[in-house]
């Protein structure tokens, strides 16, 4: 009847004293791979489990294809998980655990031989039917658990950390072959994780939480360009945060006072007045930095100058830091042509920073919560 | 990757002579299950009659038949009990399964001999109870098996339990999950996964209930004799040759066993 | 509320079999030590104080001291010569140390009255090692090995030493060996490495192992009655002469009720221990855990 086949209104959760869902409403489209990204700790996966029916909500309804599932127990929900560990039954053979949820079912053994059959080859795991989990890869194993979850043809396939156990290629590669897993069989994925690469790379909405709330619901690009607030700015992707005050209004622009810098011109999307303290957020890719002084054409483009105190060559681009004043700024210079040809900026060197500001970012103060946040090692 | 130092040599010496020390009274054993002399002592030529003896001698086989009737049914009886006290244990919280948790597993460190007289205190009680209001009841095989059950089912409760504890609890929300309820998961999921601990439960039970010696002859009646509480009579006479041939078979036989499960557990590794 | 009720049926079978068989009789051993006993060696009515009073014959303190004395001695010394046996099976070759492990469970795993007959047969007066002794000169011609506290103590650490080694060996197996190179390297002696850093990380395994030792060996009955003499009875034997020899149960439960107090008395305290560490070490670890539930 709607597009959206899995609802959850207001759900609250608490364990004792802890609150772990506040009153967490969200809406997955049909078909969408939606994830469900936080640190740990944010509740995404009690809300996970509250969806799969391990676990119930002290208040909060959750809708299934318009049909209230809230009370129901698990093996009631047309919902199948991949568990975080896989759990693989280990006394049964692929086949088996593959077959285990049609056994239960009882569908007929023809019906049971085709889907089985179908299901290992799809997550290409033919050949392998008479093995146990012991002799797997962690890899197979993941697989072994996505067709399992797949047989019983449920409406949403529930997906807790299911990379988080493989090591960093054979994330990758999963990665790929979840989409192309998803375009196959056309099921809803809720994606549970805590890395926001992989939220990026496979979303069609994500839905950011932290502290039992959630955050910001939009796509990759939304959220990473237009982040709600700073929690948000600073947990997707890398950003350089600097605290300023509006000066003065000028028209969808607006000139912003940064200590130590130069007054910037900046695009007002909030349509902050003067004397509003804002949070400005620039990406470290949003900089041009070069050794000469650019020239300056645009009235909304802004200049400021610094010192280079780090290089870190990462082959694709190359990431400086760079010393203005106080402020200790993030920069990642592409490498369109050959890196060799190019000429280096080094350890020292004097150098310009230009942005646009279109490209700046202007966000409400953040908290020191935030601030312990931001403060963690970019892993 | 040589670590033999000075140092490390101690260890190695203490394990050689404790390895003598476990080893030299049954290596004495086995040589004087051939000697000829029927008190031990001196060597008086070699000989086979022990082991003729020990395997025409009726009051061992009936002993052996005893202990084996009593062995298999305590075995039973304790794994069935001690794995249902290990499933309420494992799922179960609090008060009950405290108190229940502290009954299973206070017998086991509860020296046999406490475990003899309190049961024999209470059959005897039971007993005379029962001659009162005109019921007859003995000590005898009934009361050796209830006895066996009782020290036995703590022993299969604690390696199922452990067992139980490895269990991944995710398996069950798996199987929840695609759809089974829950007898589906326990005799899908449960069972099969804990059948090797209820297996070596079982055969720790047997072994236990083989060797038990000190609460058996508590609550045996007069004339019920089990192999241990044969050897033990024997013995009272002083070292009857016959008991060195048995020694042999009860090593070999222990060794056999001992061998294979090894065996086993490696392949499953 | 269907869980309730299965969870229930689970508990029940075990729970009664062991209420009657178990905590019934232990509870039977103490009300009996106040019951006097009836000439034909049942026990009688009424209740008595008697039995108590028997109990202050003198050679009692003499009795449940020597209990004591072979109890702790065979525990010290199986954990001592357990400690380094386990180390050793620790750093041995797979290969090797299968068997060696096979060879110390094979006499674990034989019959309980097989192995001290052995002893019999070993030290019989008669036997080739008592002999051979006397012939390289290292005991007196009329010394008896057998029917003495020392034929005691001897069997009672063979019988239980496997009992201290298994569970030493256990945590000496999880032992990260690279530690005590790192303790050398920082300039520790072999000695002071194996004590500052090995036994620290197995010592809850040796606080196993002690009681695992202790309880048995205090309840010992078999060994002492069978190689030891009238000046090495324990506890274990009083209570079986009273209950066969002299037919007085009341006796015999005041001896028990005796021996369950000296048993429980070192596990209540090393439980008790146990909680004290385990609080101080929790304080510390107070993590708070979000969204897992048990």
């Amino acid at each position: 009847m709607s597009d959206h086949i899995l609802q959850f209104k207001n759900i609250s959760k608490r364990f004792g004293s802890q609150t772990v869902l506040d009153e967490v409403s969200l809406s997955v489209g049909t078909g969408e791979i939606f994830s469900l990204l936080g640190p740990s700790g944010c509740g995404k996966t009690t809300l996970l489990r509250i969806c799969g029916g391990f676990d119930y909500p002290d208040a909060g309804r959750v809708i299934l294809d318009g049909k209230d599932i809230t009370e129901l127990p698990p093996n009631k929900r047309e919902i199948r998980t991949v568990f975080q560990n896989y759990a693989l039954f280990p006394h049964m053979t692929v086949w088996d655990n593959v077959a285990f949820g049609l056994k239960i079912a009882g569908v007929d053994k023809h019906t049971m031989m085709r889907e089985v059959g179908k299901y290992i080859e799809m997550v290409q795991l033919s050949g392998h039917e008479g093995k146990k989990p012991g002799q797997l890869s962690g890899g197979q194993r993941q697989r072994v658990a996505i067709a399992r979850a797949l047989v019983n043809k449920p409406k949403i396939l529930l997906l807790d950390e299911p990379l988080a156990a493989l090591d960093l290629k054979l994330r990758q590669r999963m990665l790929i072959e979840l989409d192309t897993i998803h375009d196959e069989v056309g099921i809803t994925f809720l994606f549970v994780t805590h890395d926001q690469q992989e939220a990026m790379s496979i979303s069609d909405h994500i839905a950011v939480m932290h502290n039992g709330n959630v955050e910001q619901i939009g796509t990759p690009v939304e959220l990473y360009e237009a982040p709600k607030n700073s929690f948000i700015a600073a947990f997707i992707g890398d950003t350089n945060f600097f605290d300023g005050l509006v000066e003065q209004e000028d028209g969808d622009y607006c000139t912003l006072m940064i200590k130590d810098f130069p007054a910037l011109s900046v695009y007002n999307d909030k349509k902050l007045r003067r004397g509003d303290k804002v949070n400005l957020s620039i990406r470290p890719e949003k900089f041009m930095i070069s050794a000469t002084k650019p020239e300056i054409t645009d009235a909304h483009t802004n200049l400021l100058q610094g010192k280079v105190e780090e290089v870190i060559y990462l082959g694709a681009h190359t990431r400086y830091w760079v010393r203005v004043q106080d402020w200790r700024i993030s920069v990642v210079k592409q490498h369109f042509s050959y890196a060799l040809d190019e000429r280096k900026i080094c350890w020292g060197d004097e150098v310009w920073l230009k942005f646009e500001g279109d490209n700046a970012y202007m966000l409400e103060r953040y908290t020191e919560e935030d601030e312990n946040l931001l403060a963690l090692p970019d892993v | 990757m040589k670590k033999c130092n000075r140092s490390s040599r101690f260890p190695m010496i203490v394990t050689i002579i404790t390895l003598i020390f476990l080893y030299a009274p049954l290596v004495v054993v086995s040589i004087s299950s051939f000697n000829n002399s029927k008190y031990g002592g001196a060597w008086r030529g070699f000989s086979f009659r022990w082991y003729e003896k020990l395997f025409t001698d009726a009051t061992i086989w009936e002993a052996l038949v005893n202990t084996l009737f009593v062995a298999l049914i305590a075995t039973f009886f304790s794994t069935l009990l001690g794995t249902l006290a290990a499933l309420a244990l494992y799922r179960g919280k609090g008060k009950l399964q405290l108190f229940h948790y502290a009954l299973v597993y206070s017998p086991l460190v509860v020296p046999d001999i406490l475990m003899g007289i309190s049961l024999l205190l209470l059959f005897v009680t039971t007993i005379g109870i029962g001659a009162k209001i005109g019921l007859s009841f003995e000590l005898g095989m009934t009361t050796i098996i209830i006895a066996h059950i009782t020290f036995c089912l703590s022993y299969v409760t604690m390696v199922v339990l452990g067992r139980l504890q490895d269990f991944d609890h995710s398996l069950i929300e798996a199987a929840q999950d695609l759809g089974a309820n829950a007898l589906q998961i326990f005799f899908k999921v449960t069972l099969p996964i804990i059948a090797p601990a209820i297996i070596a439960g079982a055969l720790f039970a047997f072994t236990l209930s083989i060797d038990d010696f000190v609460i058996t002859f508590f609550v045996k009646g007069a004339g019920d004799t089990t192999l241990p509480i044969y050897i033990q009579s024997a013995m009272r006479r002083g070292t009857p040759a016959v008991i060195n041939a048995l020694s042999v078979v009860f090593l070999i036989l222990t060794f056999i066993l001992v061998f294979t499960s090894q065996k086993l557990l490696e392949k499953k590794k | 509320m269907k869980s309730f009720k299965n969870q229930f049926l689970i508990t029940m079978p075990s729970f009664l079999w062991l209420v009657i068989f178990y905590a019934l009789p232990v509870f039977i051993v103490f009300l009996l030590a106040f019951k006097p006993v009836d000439p034909y060696g049942g026990i009688g009515g009424g209740w008595s104080l008697a039995t108590l009073r028997n109990l202050s014959d003198p050679s009692y303190p003499v009795i449940i001291w020597r209990t004591v004395w072979l109890g702790v001695v065979s525990t010290a010394v199986s954990i001592i010569i357990a400690i380094p046996i386990a180390y050793h099976l620790a750093k041995m070759s797979s290969r090797l140390r299968n068997i060696v492990l096979m060879l110390i469970i094979v006499p674990f795993w034989t019959n309980f009255l097989i192995r001290i007959f052995a002893w019999k047969v070993f030290l019989n007066p008669e036997g080739f090692f008592r002999r051979s002794l006397v012939y390289i000169g290292l005991i007196p011609e009329e010394t008896m090995l057998l029917y003495n506290q020392w034929a005691v103590l001897a069997v009672m650490i063979y019988t239980y030493l496997p009992y201290a080694i298994l569970p030493i060996y256990a945590a000496a197996e999880k032992f990260d060996f690279a530690l005590l190179d790192a303790a050398k390297d920082l300039g520790a002696g072999s000695f002071t490495a194996f004590r500052k850093v090995f036994l620290p990380s197995i010592s809850k395994s040796i606080g196993v192992a002690v009681m695992v030792v202790l309880i048995p060996a205090l309840g010992a009955y078999l060994i002492p009655d069978l190689v030891g003499g009238p000046t090495s009875e324990m506890i274990g034997d009083k209570i079986a002469q009273s209950v066969f020899t002299e037919r007085n149960l009341p006796h015999a439960s005041a001896l028990s009720a005796i021996l369950m107090i000296t048993v429980f008395l070192p596990l209540l305290l090393l439980m008790f221990f146990r909680k004290i560490c385990n609080n101080n070490g929790a304080e510390s670890e107070k993590v708070p855990r979000i969204g897992v539930k048990k």
